[in-house]
């Protein structure tokens, strides 16, 4: 099977490194995990390095917050799904985040079930499935 | 004859259809003194005695078709005033119905006539004197029923006590002046009465200099003048610029400062003013001031609830930024720990290096949260400092990292540099705040320069010179504000919480210090700042305490 590419966009390196370990433990999928701790990088990311199976997008970016980001994300690649990572005190923005074109959302502290059991969701959609129900 | 007390001299009309009679009443009168002329009954009577402005009316009961009540009546209604009314009672009228303030019979003894005509004349004046003492008093309760009721702003309440000032004393004009405090000027207030807004705004003198020559109100309390253009007691120029002639100024005061004035101006009719109106209007400035204070205490309530509000605001979004910050090292710790615990199979050197992030994540955490304490008493006041002698050239050395390998450091610092007192612990939170921006935002292998020098005999500037990355000029202000950085690409992908430099000027300012950048993109920063040698002995640079607060509200 081929790997799973998921681009993990956060400013705190050890978020990034605990996303990639957690995926890099998963035995039955093989995930690449690529990096970017701006938003900037993120839309280089996207641009250069793409196409990803699935981005993991923290709200509050240095340079811009996540849901902008998404707005811009989605002008170019409209069906990657998109996970915000948020912090409590951000989930009253969750609406902002369906309206930017986010698919999901992970409240920090994340845990590794949830973080496994939403990538694995997201990253195993048809995609020719979802172009057909997106259709509808 | 009778002798009576001596009378007020007044204006009387005869009304009498017998021309010699009347005159010969007419005579008796004049013979005390009184202005009086004879009028006879008839369709220009009551214009006439109008003219005549009379303060008393005499004549017998029925003069040809009218009733002497009748033509009172009327007169009294045109001039609206009381005129009061004697009336020559003839043999005939023994048993008529006399509707009359007093009454003397036929014949007249002048001397009954003068005493009767006094008594009347003492009653009016003291009547009209009543009758204007009531009218200043309904317009003090007018004034005084607006002084608890701050609902219409300060506008209209300025523009209420301008308009019954003026209203009390029959006056064209009325304006309120205020003193402020801060440019030391008296200044007209919106809205006055009877003046334009332009005429306001150019009412404004300042209390030093020539206008304390000249009439004062701290030293010579209330004014009046009726020749407000030449007396050599007032500015020049106020009347001219209120285009004003007579005038009453009586100022408003709490105790011995004075908060405002009261200007009242032009009489309806040019007349004069006279003392009794300066005492009028200084009750009406009693009731002025309660409703001035009134308003101002409103207003400095709804200033402070309006500060207190964007402090919460303010605090809330500290609090939630903060609350961001917290959780992405926790979240890392408590994913680091689940891996390391569920994942028995784990490389060691994996392990290990889940549990350095572990070890390094805590301490950052640890960090945070004295920063955040310390932000916290920072801006409630409460941060204190421990003031002892400190080497701050050893202070320096003790803030390079030990085993740097990174970069190099250069010390330069005079082997006469002074002690200097200060509280080492905060001193140190600076210079390691500072040391490791320099070292976080410059190049491997490049040099960052600590240097000490003195700036005069009371004051030392220590220097953190890096080859780094830089600050634009226009964002050097900003970056000792909570949670700014530097927004450039390249700064922004290092991590930082924007709370270090807000800290370092927060400690500089409480040694009555102070802290800057000079820096050019990509030339490297120095971050300068200033200590005295002995806080206890140096003003405040630029009061830190209120660029403090301004900092952290802006």
């Amino acid at each position: 099977m081929a790997k799973k590419r998921v681009l993990v966009v956060d400013d705190h390196a050890p978020t990034v490194a605990l996303v990639r370990a957690i995926l890099d433990a998963e035995k039955h999928t093989q995930y690449e995990v690529v990096e970017a701790a701006t938003g900037t990088e993120c839309l280089m990311a996207v641009d250069q390095k793409g196409p990803f199976d699935l981005i993991l997008l923290d709200v509050k970016l240095p340079d811009m917050d996540g849901f902008s980001v998404c707005q811009a994300l989605r002008r170019v690649e409209t069906r990657v799904p998109i996970v915000f990572v948020t912090a409590q005190g951000d989930l009253k923005d969750f609406a902002a985040g369906r309206e930017a074109g986010g698919d999901s959302y992970l409240v920090k502290p994340i845990s590794r079930n949830a973080l496994k059991a939403i990538v694995g969701l997201l990253t195993n959609i048809d995609r020719a499935g979802a172009r057909e129900l997106s259709k509808t | 004859m009778i002798i009576g007390a001596p009378a007020p001299a007044g204006t009387v009309v005869v009304l009498h259809l017998s021309p010699s009679r009347g005159e010969a009443l007419a005579r008796m009168l004049r013979s005390g003194s009184h202005r009086a002329s004879v009028v006879a009954p008839g369709p220009g009577a009551v214009a006439g005695i109008v003219a005549a402005s009379p303060d008393l009316l005499v004549g017998p009961l029925v003069c040809g078709d009218a009733t002497l009540a009748e033509i009172a009546d009327q007169v009294r209604k045109q001039m609206a005033t009381d005129v009061p009314v004697l009336a020559v009672l003839g043999r005939e009228d023994a048993d008529a119905f006399v509707d009359a303030d007093g009454i003397i019979r036929e014949p007249v003894d002048p001397g009954e006539l003068l005493f009767r005509t006094g008594r009347l004349l003492r009653y009016a004046a003291e009547h009209r004197m009543l009758r204007h003492k009531i009218e200043e008093l309904l317009g003090l309760h007018r004034v005084a029923s607006w002084a608890f009721s701050i609902a219409g702003g300060a506008e209209s309440l300025f523009g209420h006590l301008a308009r019954q000032s003026a209203a009390i004393l029959k006056a064209e004009k009325g304006l309120i002046m205020l003193y402020d405090p801060q440019r030391r000027e008296m200044e007209g207030q919106n809205v006055a009465y009877g003046l334009t807004p332009q005429q306001v705004a150019r009412a404004r003198y300042p209390v030093d200099g020539e206008a304390r020559e000249l009439w004062n109100f701290r030293l010579n309390g209330p004014l009046l003048t009726n020749t407000a253009r030449t007396d050599p007691r007032l500015l020049p120029d106020l009347a001219a610029v209120l285009d004003i002639s007579s005038l009453i100024v009586v100022p408003m005061t709490r105790g011995p400062q004075v908060l405002g004035l009261i200007l009242v101006a032009d009489r309806a009719g040019r007349a004069p003013f006279r003392d009794e109106d300066l005492v009028t209007l200084q009750a009406v400035a009693g009731q002025a001031t309660v409703a001035v204070e009134n308003q101002r205490l409103h207003e400095q309530i709804k200033e402070a609830n309006a500060r207190l509000q964007e402090f919460d605001r303010i605090k809330s979004e500290f609090v939630a930024t903060v609350a961001h910050d917290f959780r992405s090292p926790l979240m890392s710790i408590r994913g680091f720990a689940e891996l390391t615990l569920e994942e028995p199979d784990l490389p060691p050197e994996r392990r290990n290096e889940f549990m350095r992030t572990i070890i390094a994540e805590t301490d950052d955490l640890a960090a945070l949260a004295n920063d955040t304490l310390l932000i916290s008493h920072m801006e409630t006041g409460q941060l204190t400092y421990d003031w002892k002698p400190v080497d701050v050239r050893r202070e320096l050395r003790d803030a390079i990292p030990p085993g740097l390998a990174t970069h190099t450091v250069l010390l330069d610092v005079p082997d006469d540099f002074p002690v200097i007192r200060a509280d080492p612990g905060r001193l140190r939170q600076v210079l390691n705040n500072l040391v490791s921006n320099a070292l976080k935002y410059s190049p491997l292998g490049s040099t960052v320069t600590l240097r000490a020098h003195e700036r005069g005999r009371d004051q030392v500037i220590v220097e953190v010179i890096d080859e780094g990355l830089g600050v634009p000029a226009d964002q050097a202000g900003r970056l000792f504000q909570k949670f700014e950085r530097v927004r450039s690409p390249e700064h922004l992908k290092i991590p930082g919480t924007g709370l270090g430099l807000y800290i370092c000027k927060g400690i500089v300012e409480g040694h009555r210090g102070r802290i800057w950048v000079e820096s050019e993109p990509g030339q490297g920063s120095t971050f300068a700042f200033t200590l005295p040698v002995d806080p206890a002995l140096q003003e405040p640079e630029d009061a830190p305490g209120d660029r403090a607060r301004r900092s952290s509200t802006s």
